[in-house]
């Protein structure tokens, strides 16, 4: 069976890690709405999509692969996703927006639909991104 | 088969077994409590030797951050001084237990600050061999507590995120709480 490693959804995300705690950047990102999905983009193209192009075509395949299954999962908790990396800003009311706006920036033109998700097993492998 | 960190872990932690040290002086049959009765108890040892491995686990850690520059917060935001109250109300109100008021966030603390000093270690050794800047580690043991956003519900874990700047200087350190989807 095909499986899947949620812990691959953190890379896109490593930009803006711990940032909560750099008190510079959370004045920066004061005065975003995180609502606004114009707003939200702009900043994913300034910090996460240079990223995204810096990584090895493995970890790509990874991130490519755990973004599809996630989001075509109905009942995936992207909160948890978000909030668990004390990013310098709050996710959307709908914190799976977030993560759709950064596939959309990061996998141009690319589809997430995974018609056969459910065929995938997950793989919670923390490790998994140290080892690529 | 270990994990990185608990690899890295096992080489910190190794030299120090308080319970192994005791349990191995009481077998070879050495009357210490004799010899220093009225001075010394045996649980006394064990304590105070624990408090003072702790008081120096914790100004090693904040000589790190000092190190690490102004903008590293891992000690005085998630250091096992802080309260878990303090976690509360930064996972409610955004204040961190060193007052500044920022967004409510995940906020969680080190259970002690050997086993915070041990993720230091494990983590510039990955960091190291790696040269990733941004990582999670399994301690292998739980190691830090605190609350989610809004401070919706408490949690332990054992997990540890770790993020370093570009001149490998420690930025922060954290326990990282219910991290999967």
């Amino acid at each position: 069976m095909k499986s899947v490693n949620p812990y691959f959804l953190h890379t896109l995300l490593e930009p803006i890690t711990g940032l909560a705690d750099d008190d510079g950047a959370v004045a920066r990102y004061a005065s975003l709405d995180p609502n606004d999905e114009r707003s939200v983009r702009k900043v994913i193209r300034e910090l996460i999509l240079p990223h995204a192009n810096s990584l090895k075509e493995a970890v790509r395949k990874e991130v490519r692969l755990a973004y599809r299954f996630y989001l075509s999962k109905p009942e995936a908790n992207w909160g948890r996703v978000f909030d668990s990396n004390l990013p310098p800003f709050n996710a959307p009311n709908d914190p799976r927006l977030f993560f759709i706006w950064v596939w959309e920036e990061c996998f141009l033109g690319e589809s997430y639909d995974l018609a056969d998700w459910d065929s995938y097993s997950e793989n919670p492998d923390i490790n998994g991104p140290l080892r690529l | 088969m270990q994990t990185t960190g608990e690899r890295v872990l096992k080489g910190v932690t190794g030299g120090v077994q308080l319970g192994t040290t005791a349990a191995g002086i009481r077998a070879k049959g050495l009357n210490l409590a004799g010899r220093f009765k009225g001075r010394l108890a045996p649980n006394g040892v064990t304590s105070n030797l624990t408090e003072r491995l702790e008081a120096n686990a914790s100004r090693r850690l904040a000589e790190i951050q000092a190190d690490a520059g102004p903008r590293s917060h891992f000690f005085s935001r998630h250091g096992a001084q802080t309260t878990i109250e303090q976690q509360y109300e930064r996972a409610l109100t955004g204040l961190t237990p060193d007052g500044f008021s920022g967004n409510a966030v995940d906020s969680g603390r080190f259970l002690s600050h050997r086993g915070q000093l041990n993720a230091v270690q494990a983590a510039e050794e990955i960091y190291a061999r790696t040269g990733r800047k941004v990582f999670t580690f399994d301690a292998g043991y739980e190691i830090g507590e605190g609350f989610l956003r809004n401070a919706t519900g408490s949690v332990r874990t054992c997990n540890v995120r770790a993020v370093f700047d570009t001149n490998g200087k420690l930025k922060t350190l954290f326990p990282q709480l219910s991290p999967l989807p």
